[in-house]
Order: C-alpha cells, then structure tokens, then sequence
C-alpha cells in the first residue's frame, strides 16, 4: 500500500486506516503493550519504548487496544522483535491477564449458569407436582430452557476449545521459540468467533422477547383477575 | 511444565547482560551487542526494552540514571552471578562437546568454521 502512495494512520478493530502520500517503501512492525495509558495519559514506559523504537529508525503511528503499530522507512530494518523467547514471555504475560482468565471465567460461569437453571427448575418442579399448581416462572423457565440449555453448552465448549487452542499453540511455541528463535502461528478459529458473535446476538433476542411476553402476559392476566 | 524465568539465557539476553557489565543505555546497549558479536547478534528495541523490563522486575539490572527518555542500567550481584552461571553452563557444554568429539571426523561446515576461526593456521590432525 505505502509503495502505491498509501500510508497507515490507524488500526481499528476490524479495519485499517491510510491516507494519501508519497509513494515510498515502508516496513511495518507490531509490539504488544498492555496498560498504555497511566491516569488519563500516555504512560512513560510506553513514551520510553517509542524512544527507544526511534533509536532503530522506528516511528510509532497508532495503536489498539494493546497493539503498537510502527513504520520505518530505512531499506532492510531491523524488526522490532529480535528474541522469540522474549517476544512470546511478554505475549503470554498479557494474553494469560487478559484472555485466558476471561475465557476461562466465561466457562465457568456458563456451567455456573446451567447448574442453576438445573437446580431452580428442578426445585421449582418437585414444588409444582406436590402443590398441584405450577409457577409462572416454572412456565417460563421450562419454555426458554430449549434455547438457554443449549446455549449455555456452547458457551463452555467454545471457550474451553479456544483455551484448549491456545494452550496448544503456547506449548508448541516454547519449543519453536527455544529450537529455531521462531514463533508459529497461531490457529484460526475467526469463523467460531463470528459465529458465536451472531449466535449470541440472535439467542440474547429470542429470550428478550420471551422473557418480556411471560411479563407481559402475568401483567395482563393480574389485570383481568381484578377486574 | 512452564519453563523458570531466566534459568537458562537466550543468546540476546547474554549479551544485553555482558553489555551491562559497564553501565550504558538503551542505544549503547545495541551498539555495543553488534560490537561485541562483530555484527552476528542483533537486539532489536522492542526485544531490548522487554528485557531491560524484565531484567529491571527480577533486580538483575538497576537503573543508574535518567536523562530525559534516557535511561542507564548497570548489572547488579544478582544479575553478575547470573551471568556467571551461563557462561559455566556455556563452557561446561563446549567442554562436553570437546570430550565426545575430540579425535573423530567432523563436519565440512564445522571445519570451514576452525578454519574461520585459527585463520590460515595448520589444523590438528583431528580436524
């Protein structure tokens, strides 16, 4: 892209930014750097990795989230990241704060959220079948259950699968990293992601509407027993 | 099993901490690690400041002074003795290395390398 007069300002989530400029060779490189940002502003040790970056010919264009983005100009740079043992101790120190606890805490909290719903419905039945009269949170459980169950089920495997993935991958990089300074890649479960994404999105509005129907028809069937 | 944390160095860290013997900054450093290695072993920046980081955290290095974005490190006890005990590692393994192979045929690589290494000097029978 530089070489056809592009050059990268920004890296959003999902998208690159560039904008129109001299058409020159220019080497891109990433660092991992979490916590950037110190009270509000740009934390020292980051300015003080921007300076030492410089140092190589490196200049810092953006960032996101933990990612920095630099560009040199120079014909053959030197890369950033020279050492893999040091570059993948520093990649796990960050994904093990922020992604593998998160993944992990998301499964738990999906069997967490199963075992619940097990144990109210199955309370809330024994109560149902002793006094005659079933609840109407008993109703609403049982006919959200076919959707939430599931649900919840993908939510464990999904996320025990991709720390499954990682583990995998860290493993194999240690040895990579120790044997041939090398780094493999990592795989590529981005269809699994999308996937949940839009799984997620369409179960959160299925409940929604279910949930606020059972509301709506307690609120109605009150209304008529007074009247 | 996770592997201990600066057990045994990689070949950037060694020479990141065999440039701090003297103290120096971050460019120093650099320079001083092409210097030392003849232009075989480069520390990039990023790699640099990682380890400057984590060798700050475990008290290997110490930060001597601070001059604006610059920053002077020297090694500390802990970081000499660290040191030390790669380099006997180093040697205790070339010394292997001797032992096992000394009176056999090597390699064309690892000849050319002797060679490199003596000069033009008459090699020992053994290679």
């Amino acid at each position: 892209m530089a070489l056809q007069g592009w050059q990268l300002v920004a890296y959003h989530e999902k998208t690159l930014e560039y904008v129109a400029a001299e058409p020159q060779q220019v080497h891109y490189d990433i660092i991992f750097f979490p916590d950037y940002v110190c009270g509000g502003e740009i934390s020292p040790k980051l300015e003080y990795l921007w300076a030492m970056a410089q140092m190589d010919g490196w200049q810092h264009i953006t960032h996101n989230y933990d990612v920095q983005v630099f560009c040199n100009t120079q014909q053959n740079p030197q890369p950033l990241s020279t050492d893999a043992a040091v570059w993948l101790e520093n990649f796990h120190g960050l994904a093990s704060k922020k992604y593998v606890k998160k993944w992990r805490g998301i499964a738990i909290a999906a069997v967490a959220a199963l075992a619940v719903y097990i144990a109210v419905f199955a309370a809330l039945y024994i109560a149902a079948a002793q006094s005659g009269n079933s609840s109407l949170l008993l109703v609403m459980l049982f006919s959200t259950g076919w959707l939430f169950v599931p649900y919840m089920m993908f939510q464990a495997g999904y996320h025990l699968y991709r720390l499954t993935v990682y583990r995998k991958w860290h493993k194999c990089a240690v040895i990579s990293a120790c044997e041939d300074n090398s780094v493999p890649m990592i795989q590529n479960i981005g269809f699994l992601e999308k996937a949940n994404k839009i799984i997620s999105i369409i179960v959160f509005i299925i409940l929604i509407d279910q949930i606020s129907s059972f509301v709506l028809m307690s609120y109605w069937a009150s209304f008529f027993n007074q009247l | 099993m996770p592997r201990e944390k600066f057990k045994t160095l990689t070949e950037q860290m060694f020479y990141v901490l065999l440039a701090l013997m003297e103290e120096c900054c971050g460019m120093d450093i650099m320079e001083k690690v092409s210097q030392i290695t003849a232009g075989r072993v480069k520390v990039g920046s990023g790699t640099l400041y990682n380890l400057l980081e984590q060798f700050s955290e475990e008290g290997i290095i110490a930060e001597t002074k601070t001059e604006g974005r610059r920053r002077s490190y020297i090694l500390t006890e802990k970081g000499r003795e660290l040191l030390y005990r790669e380099y006997n590692r180093l040697v205790t393994q070339a010394a292997d290395y001797n032992r096992i192979t000394a009176g056999e045929a090597v390699y064309g690589t690892e000849k050319e390398d002797r060679k490199k290494q003596v000069g033009n000097m008459e090699l020992s029978p053994a290679y």
